[in-house]
């Protein structure tokens, strides 16, 4: 297998604050790396600085030190029109919110990042249809997000992400707002894109069952990577036992 | 405790505070200034036509009412909408809904109060600034008006008290009734068109219908009379409703099916923005695009009007300057004048009720008759030649003409005209006595030293039979008259307008807070920011502008209405359009900037 860098991340620090006034630092000093193809799970609890992590991962905001590396890119550098360029290219999103655009159809928020790359609507067309068919949600392309269920919704959503082939996929909380059934569906719905298309993916979640799906997680407590736990060739249900305990010890 | 929360409300948003308060204190600041005027009866029977000008003003009034209170409808739901989530959050606490009405109520009236008195002060300023600056343009006589004018303070504080009590109550009421969770998610639910297209076609044709039955209406008021204006409104309204409802639906529908139009860049998303947005605009819409016809109408008619001062005294007097046996103050005087094409001497002797001429004289300079219209002005430069031979052609007519030009002769009927040769002439007893005819290139550039002569000749003549009969009177006439409507006219025009667009700002901005959300999305999915401005600008563009050109439509078929009152409606179009559409840009920039400030801050 390629074992390409999709994310490199290297001694990342984040500061709040200003200079003289009162500071915190929500990161100090986070390194990992994500290759092509790999299911990561980075988890916390609230104010872990996991947030503030795919923040600056996915160029929302910048780190105060250190550097990231998105597809060999140093996203750090990038700025105004060449950043929302890259994350338009090389950035999917899904959020927990969904984050749809509700005066479009599912068809036109889909192909909203093709339109912005100036893709022909011939080619657009094909995309769409063959990435609806993928995540099963050809039925409703011409509903409005309003008019269709939570779980439907992440999916037109995770269809948006991924329409234009970005390097990864960042997903924060997916499955926050879905019942168990629709979280199950995505979530499996987000392995086999792992597994059959090599999509490359970073999870971040307080779940540990969505985080079991992963192939490796990241646990990240007071704005520090402390442990990590590989799958391997483990059962889902093994790992994620190993997920909870680990959470127990990782908590104290 | 409760007005600390409702001040700290104020205080925490101060810079949104701001634009609705500087809205609400320029609609209160214009009505003042309105009422300053339509109530000062003095000021207005001195200056218009008598009763025309009270209906006129009543009826300005009374619109300027309905948008005034749609104006501030509308600034109320801005204000709602920024403070929702805050109740939302009080009602959470535990607050009571009776609790949370007493403090929008408190917050509203305060809102009110506080702008009415300012707007009043501005208006003060404004009637001053404003008033002057037209009177002096239009040459209205001054005499009785005043900026500080008690009734129209008085007016204005007790219609803005009631309208404020009405919003704050709605306020209120909407408030309290509503389930939290709703008051936090409404307005983000698309009301997603389900007409079917064979009705909206339906209403597409009915709506031009409507249009084409309004503007045949104006333009046939010749027939209709009277009848033809509540014709025209009721058809018009209708028209405009259905023109935004159907007609803006289904373009935007036909662009978004053509997919290599709208599958670029944030097309699709801006033309279903607009898509979105039209049917809760719709009402809006088609009112600001019939104020937008009143308002231009009203700027272009004054306009007419004042242009026509000079015209029609151009065309209701031969002559531009007569004098009278000159002395040499009038020689001096005349020597001023510029532009003169032809002078001519006349002399003549009245004896009882014999008056002569020298023949010579009129054979070398005809004295010229015009021809009138059914309006009695001068079409089109045709005059007939009085001289001794065709005298007899048409004798009461040549003669009145004649008589008029002479000084001395009151009893038209019995006085006869003479043809004399030279020789004759000067055997006649009796004094001689001259006038003299001037034609000149401009009379506008005149007018001074016209007024100047025209003084000199009063004093002269002091109990003639001259007055009212010179060109220079007519033209003063008609100043009162028509100078009246245009100032009227400018006045209401402005006034409209200020509203109107300030209306359609507010109900754009109020509606910005629930579009942060999306921009924010958009941004996060790598939209430039370039992009999100275009489309920003594109969306308010089509909002603004929509209205603006149907408005543009009405005027120039409303403007047939006043073919009855002006000579050309259509003359001197251009400056008022664009004048009109300079300020209206004005509007739109600055709601682009608020607009983008509100939604792309953060």
């Amino acid at each position: 297998m390629n074992a390409k860098k999709v994310v490199e991340i290297n001694e990342v620090t984040k500061t709040y604050g200003k200079k003289n006034q009162k500071q915190y630092q929500a990161l100090k000093g986070v390194s990992f790396e994500v290759e092509s193809g790999e299911f990561v799970g980075i988890m916390g609890a609230s104010g872990s600085g996991k947030t503030t992590l795919l923040n600056i991962l996915s160029t929302l905001d910048k780190p105060t030190s250190g550097s990231v590396k998105i597809n060999g890119n140093d996203v750090t550098e990038l700025k105004g029109n060449q950043l929302a360029d890259f994350r338009s290219s090389e950035i999917g999103f899904i959020f927990q919110d969904f984050n749809l655009l509700e005066s479009l159809t599912a068809r036109e928020n889909i192909a909203l990042p093709l339109s912005l790359q100036n893709v022909s609507p011939k080619e657009i067309a094909p995309k769409v249809e063959s990435i609806a068919k993928t995540l099963g949600i050809e039925s409703i392309l011409d509903s409005y997000p309003t008019e269709v269920s939570g779980g439907q919704k992440q999916r037109i959503a995770a269809a948006r992400a991924l329409v234009h082939n970005p390097s990864v996929l960042f997903g924060d909380e997916p499955t926050g707002a879905l019942d168990s059934q629709s979280a199950t569906e995505l979530l499996d719905t987000m392995r086999k894109l792992n597994e059959q298309q090599q999509v490359s993916i970073l999870l971040v979640t307080h779940d540990p069952y969505s985080a079991s799906y992963a192939k490796r997680i990241l646990f990240i407590k007071d704005g520090q990577i402390g442990t990590e736990l590989t799958r391997g060739d483990k059962s889902q249900q093994d790992f994620y036992q190993e997920i909870l305990v680990e959470l127990g010890t990782f908590q104290d | 405790m409760l007005n600390k929360l409702a001040l700290s409300g104020i205080k925490n948003r101060l810079r949104d505070y701001i634009v609705l308060f500087s809205g609400l204190i320029i609609s209160s600041a214009i009505f003042y200034m309105f009422m300053a005027l339509a109530t000062n009866k003095s000021f207005i029977t001195n200056n218009a036509a008598g009763s025309n000008a009270k209906i006129v003003f009543m009826f300005g009034a009374v619109l300027l009412m309905i948008i005034t209170f749609v104006y501030v409808s509308y600034a109320n739901s801005f204000l709602l909408s920024m403070r929702k989530r805050d109740y939302a959050t009080f009602m959470m606490l535990g607050a009571k809904g009776s609790k949370i009405s007493q403090l929008i109520f408190i917050e509203t009236i305060t809102i009110g109060i506080t702008a009415t008195a300012v707007g009043i002060i501005a208006g003060v300023g404004l009637t001053a600034g404003v008033g002057n600056a037209l009177i002096n343009m239009l040459g209205v006589s001054s005499k009785n008006f005043s900026a500080f004018y008690f009734p129209a303070i008085v007016d204005t504080l007790a219609f803005f008290m009631i309208v404020f009590l009405i919003a704050s109550l709605v306020n209120a009421i909407k408030m309290s009734k509503k389930p939290i969770l709703e008051l936090l998610h409404s307005n983000q639910i698309p009301n997603r068109n389900k007409t079917k297209f064979s009705i909206q076609i339906l209403q597409t044709i009915i709506g031009i219908g409507s249009l084409a039955v309004g503007y045949w209406a104006m333009a046939s008021i010749k027939d209709l009379k009277l009848s033809a204006l509540p014709i025209a409104l009721v058809a018009i309204v209708i028209g405009s409703y259905l023109l935004f409802n159907a007609v803006v639906v289904v373009i935007i529908n036909l662009l978004k099916r053509n997919l290599n139009f709208a599958n670029k860049n944030l097309r699709n998303f801006t033309l279903s923005q607009i898509n979105f947005r039209i049917h809760s605009y719709t009402m809006i819409l088609s009112t600001v695009s019939i104020l937008f016809a009143l308002a231009l109408g009203a700027i272009t008619v004054g306009m007419g009007f004042k242009n026509e001062i000079p015209e029609i005294a151009d065309k209701g007097v031969t002559y531009d300057v007569v004098t009278h046996s000159q002395d040499t103050q009038t020689k001096k005087l005349t020597s001023k004048l510029t532009g003169v094409k032809e002078q001519v001497t006349y002399t003549y002797k009245v004896a009882g009720n014999e008056v002569y001429f020298i023949n010579t004289e009129f054979n070398d300079n005809p004295i010229l008759y015009p021809k009138r219209d059914s309006r009695g002005l001068i079409s089109d430069n045709k005059y007939e030649k009085i001289t001794p031979k065709s005298m007899s052609k048409n004798e009461t007519e040549y003669s009145y003409a004649l008589i008029d030009l002479i000084n001395g002769v009151t009893d038209y009927e019995n006085t006869k005209i003479n043809f004399v040769t030279k020789t004759s002439f000067s055997q006649l007893s009796g004094k001689p006595q001259t006038f003299t005819t001037f034609k000149l290139k401009d009379f506008q550039t005149n007018l001074k030293q016209a007024k100047q002569i025209q003084m000199h000749e009063n004093k002269l003549f002091p109990k003639s039979d001259l007055y009212g009969s010179s060109k220079y009177d007519m033209y003063e006439q008609n100043m009162g008259l028509l100078g009246g409507l245009a100032f009227m006219g400018y006045f209401l025009g402005l006034a409209f307008l200020a509203m109107l667009a300030s209306t359609l700002m507010f109900k754009i901005l109020a509606g910005a807070d629930y579009d942060k959300g999306r921009y924010r999305m958009l941004k996060r999915m790598g939209v430039r920011q370039s992009l999100l401005k275009n489309s920003i600008r594109s969306e308010l563009a089509v909002l603004f502008g929509l209205p603006a050109a149907l408005g543009i439509v009405h005027v120039l078929f409303g403007l047939q209405f006043f073919k009855i009152l002006l000579i050309d409606p259509y003359a001197g179009i251009m400056l008022p359009f664009i004048a009109f559409i300079i300020i209206y840009l004005i509007y739109y920039l600055i709601t682009v900037w608020l607009y983008e400030k509100i939604v792309m801050n953060d």
